[in-house]
């Protein structure tokens, strides 16, 4: 390979158009829409490994385009009518194609490098958590694209018609949906192939929180997949003859055969947790507060906010000593929250959502003491209906303060909604017009609800009693 | 020219005639477009004339190694080119022009030139030379920077003949080289073919007849697949009479030997 | 009929009908494996846009210089190109949902199928064949982009997975068949 020729294939090719494309399309989806990538703890601005596996999930837009383009440049000698010069050339096609491949691939690296380096610029000052666990992930990332590059080049060069590249980006969306689709109703205990036909595909799973690896084992298996795709893709760029053509398909499907040996087929093998990042970091200096290492930066804050909710608290009897961090891991139920009489335990979520909203405003430190209080200290059960009415004045009584809505934890329930007027406001009044001591008791029975999520909440703050 | 010679080159030459083909049959799809030619082209500027669907370009693309032959001998530079040969030796001496010339349209002329010495494995110390004499040989020296598809036709034609020169070949190939260009374009081409090193062979495929009059030192007609006539320009002019039809002693020439030839293949059927 | 033989041959529509069989078959049979609750109107525009984009690249012929001097009016057979289009594209689905009892709107079917052909004109004027089909293929992917369209603006950019009763859907999709079918008969295929 001649370091000129490259230089002028890079300059010269689709390549640079490819990469753009690519990169825009990728950035713009990500800044621009609101999906899934910007919220949760697993935010692509927040952890490394989000970042990634959100890069990771972007493929299923992105992929089908870089193939596409791929197809388009495969055509090209084709269009350009240069087949008769070119076979009468002392140089093999091999390396003829290899510089061209070379350039795409070095196009798509940089590309990738850049998106990781503007999401990296973010998730570097908003945690201070890093482990090497994406690295991997991105490079299997930079893989997928190279070899959808290469297949489409490579079929462009086969079928070197107008409508090959449409077809095939369309084509190649198709799939990477319907792998997407078969992954959707991949459940626990559902057919393991289903979970590895899911996991062929380009793109992974976003990260739903911050505590879910990919396990290496699936970052191997797909290494090898999308190394037999390239060199299907190549063969077919480079090949001349209809036999070696042919033949062009064994490193494919060899590929795909180890890979479905190889990749695991459940999800919560594919996806497991990180119980580094999710291992308890506390400070002990006053009451033992503590978060996951994921989010180390915010202990000093949190600590704070969680040693005034642990003092407004202690008006209970059997009052809470410590607050900690639950991380979620994106797959549990809430009522599955641990429950400990001596423990305020608080998910990531709800911190993320705080730190998420309430950074610049003046409310935020505020709104998550409300959330430590809400339910007296207590995790919500999932009985909407009453429950969150409760919890609302329960906060507000704690904080002892004039009643307030909690926006940021349930937004719905604003100053008019009916929910207040009809709820929130009269258990507040009721509450509010009790002797101190009986307030206390109805408060502290609350707390006890919540610890056992028995009883209505609601019910024990308005007559102080469950109706049986 | 400073010319980049090769290993190969400076080895003795040890073949009579750069091309020659024995009872040359070579098909274009299921035609057998040229059916038993025999030929010897030496150093020099050989012209192939003919008709439309003589099998000139057929021909051309077997002497240029993209056609395989499908009987007969063929011999460039002294090395048969039937079989399972490794052609690789012989490609990096031939420069080939095709009739139907295509270009990467994003490339600079400098740059695709470059790109065709290095697929004509032209030693990479002495690309830049050979692309910078290749392009003031054909007069594109001041377009060398600017993309191939702001190129005129007889441009590109340019291009196409700079890029068939760029590895100094011993068999230069160049179908219908002409086409396209002007009347003052194409006395420059002239110019261009005279100016070729001596022990160049040179082929021109066309089929205007005073290309071949005025340069070429050697003249072969074909027809039907088959070749009619081999001699030197003078003789092509002497064959024909008054009676010919054409304008010149050439064309005239040209259209006797056709006319000939036609004449002594419906007499053998 | 001999023109309109020639004309669909020049315009690739044979590549084109294969494009929106193997859409329909493809639609047809992920509907009998997975179910109709599955199969929504994501996995419906995915494979409606597989013969749109095909039949892009026939929207130019093969020679958009040469075409314009043709003697007799394009525009009105450029227009019923495209409304052919759209009616090839909608055939494929509302036929699976015959044959498969799918959850898929009528409406919206025809929504989505006439969004897209217009779609496929706008690009075929702007871009060429070369990348015509980009159009109806990018609409095609933001669609499917996982997000809450809790906005008009969304729902905009959505349109093609939106409800039937989606005033906002409805209006970007005959605004896109009626720019599109407008400027591909009046101004024709861009030169390559």
């Amino acid at each position: 390979m001649s370091a000129r020729i490259l230089r002028i294939e890079l300059r010269r090719s689709t390549a640079p158009w490819i990469c753009l494309a690519f990169a825009v399309l990728t950035l713009a989806l990500l800044y621009l829409l609101p999906g899934p990538w910007a919220k949760g703890t697993g935010a692509w601005d927040q952890q490394w490994q989000g970042l990634v596996q959100w890069q990771r999930f972007m493929l299923t837009f992105t992929w089908p385009v870089v193939v596409g383009l791929g197809a388009w440049q495969g055509t090209r000698q084709h269009r350009s009518r240069m087949d008769e010069v070119l076979s009468s050339t002392p140089r093999s096609p091999w390396q003829r194609s290899a510089t061209l491949a070379a350039a795409v691939a070095i196009g798509l690296t940089v590309a990738c490098t850049a998106i990781f380096a503007v999401g990296a610029a973010q998730v570097a000052s908003a945690t201070s958590y890093f482990s090497l666990s994406w690295l991997a992930v991105f490079a299997v990332g930079v893989l997928a694209l190279v070899a959808g590059s290469l297949l489409g080049m490579g079929l462009g060069h086969l079928l070197p018609y107008m409508v090959t590249p449409p077809l095939v980006a369309v084509g190649g969306y198709a799939l990477v949906m319907m792998l997407l689709n078969i992954g959707i109703s991949v459940e626990a205990g559902s057919d393991p192939w289903r979970m590895k036909v899911a996991l062929l595909s380009p793109a992974l799973d976003g990260a739903e929180s911050a505590y879910r690896l990919v396990a290496h084992q699936v970052s191997l298996a797909q290494a090898l997949w999308f190394l037999g795709i390239a060199a299907t893709g190549f063969v077919l760029l480079a090949a001349r003859g209809s036999w070696t053509r042919i033949a062009s398909a064994v490193p494919g499907l060899l590929g795909g055969v180890l890979a479905m040996v190889l990749l695991p087929g459940q999800a919560s093998a594919a996806y497991p947790h990180d119980t580094r990042a999710a291992a308890l970091v506390c400070d002990e200096d006053g009451p033992r507060v503590c978060v996951t290492r994921a989010h180390e930066h915010l202990l000093d804050d949190f600590a704070g906010t969680a040693g005034q909710a642990l003092a407004k608290l202690a008006v209970l009897p059997e009052a809470p000593t410590s607050v900690e961090e639950v991380p979620a891991f994106g797959n549990e139920e809430r009522a599955s929250l641990p429950r400990t009489a001596d423990t305020v335990s608080v998910s990531s979520d709800i911190l993320m959502r705080f730190e998420q909203s309430g950074e610049g405003e003046s409310d935020g430190g505020d709104g998550l003491l409300m959330a430590l209080l809400a339910g007296a200290g207590t995790p919500a059960c999932g009985v909407e209906e009453t429950e969150i009415p409760a919890r609302i004045v329960t906060a507000n009584w704690l904080l002892g303060a004039e009643l307030q809505p909690m926006p940021i934890l349930y937004p719905w329930i604003s100053e008019d909604s009916s929910a207040y007027q009809e709820m929130v406001r009269p258990a507040w009044e009721t509450l509010r017009s009790l002797p101190r001591e009986e307030q206390v008791r109805r408060v502290a029975a609350v707390r006890e609800a919540g610890l056992t999520c028995e009883g209505d909440q609601l019910d024990l703050l308005t007559q102080g009693v469950n109706p049986q | 020219m400073a010319r980049v010679v090769g290993a190969a080159e400076t080895a003795p030459a040890n073949h009579a005639w750069e091309i020659r083909a024995e009872g040359l049959r070579v098909a274009a799809g299921r035609r057998m477009a040229v059916d038993g030619i025999d030929l010897a082209f030496g150093t020099g500027v050989h012209g192939l004339l003919g008709p439309n669907g003589a099998g000139k370009t057929t021909l051309m693309r077997a002497l240029a190694t993209v056609l395989r032959p499908a009987g007969g001998g063929l011999e460039l530079l002294g090395e048969s080119v039937r079989g399972r040969v490794d052609l690789r030796r012989i490609r990096r001496q031939i420069g080939y022009l095709p009739q139907d010339f295509g270009f990467y349209r994003r490339f600079t002329v400098r740059e695709f030139v470059e790109y065709m010495a290095w697929l004509k494995e032209v030693p990479k110390s002495g690309i830049a030379d050979a692309v910078q004499h290749a392009i003031e040989k054909v007069g594109l020296a001041d377009r060398a920077d600017d993309r191939m598809k702001t190129l005129s036709g007889g441009m590109a034609r340019r291009a196409g003949i700079a890029q068939a020169i760029v590895n100094g070949p011993r068999v230069l190939l160049l179908d219908e080289p002409t086409a396209g260009l002007d009347p003052s374009q194409r006395m420059q081409f002239r110019q261009l073919l005279r100016g070729l090193s001596e022990d160049t062979c040179t082929v021109v495929s066309t089929h205007l007849v005073e290309d071949v009059a005025t340069v070429c030192t050697d003249v072969a007609l074909v027809d039907e697949g088959r070749l009619v006539f081999q001699g030197r320009a003078a003789d092509l002019a002497a064959a024909g009479s008054g009676t010919d039809s054409g304008d010149s002693p050439s064309e005239r020439g040209y259209s006797a030997l056709l006319a000939r030839h036609h004449a002594s293949g419906e007499g053998a059927r | 009929m001999r023109w309109l033989t020639l004309y669909t041959r020049s315009r690739q529509l044979p590549i084109a009908l294969l494009g929106f069989l193997a859409g329909a078959v493809l639609l047809w049979g992920l509907t009998l494996w997975w179910g109709a609750d599955q199969t929504g109107s994501r996995l419906m525009s995915v494979t409606m846009v597989l013969g749109v984009a095909a039949a892009s690249a026939g929207l130019c012929g093969f020679d958009a210089a040469c075409e314009r001097t043709a003697s007799f009016t394009w525009p009105p057979r450029r227009a019923a190109h495209l409304v052919a289009l759209a009616a090839m594209a909608a055939a494929g689905p509302l036929a699976v949902d015959v044959l498969a009892d799918s959850h898929l709107q009528t409406e919206a079917i025809v929504r989505d199928a006439a969004g897209l052909a217009g779609l496929a004109g706008v690009g075929a004027v702007l871009a060429g064949g070369s990348f015509g089909w980009c159009f109806p293929f990018g609409a095609t992917l933001l669609a499917n982009v996982p997000i809450e369209a809790d906005s008009d603006a969304l729902r905009v950019l959505t349109w093609l997975v939106q409800p039937a009763d989606s005033a906002a859907a409805m209006t970007t999709a005959l605004v896109f068949a009626a720019v599109g079918v407008i400027g591909y008969a009046a101004w024709g295929p861009r030169p390559a």
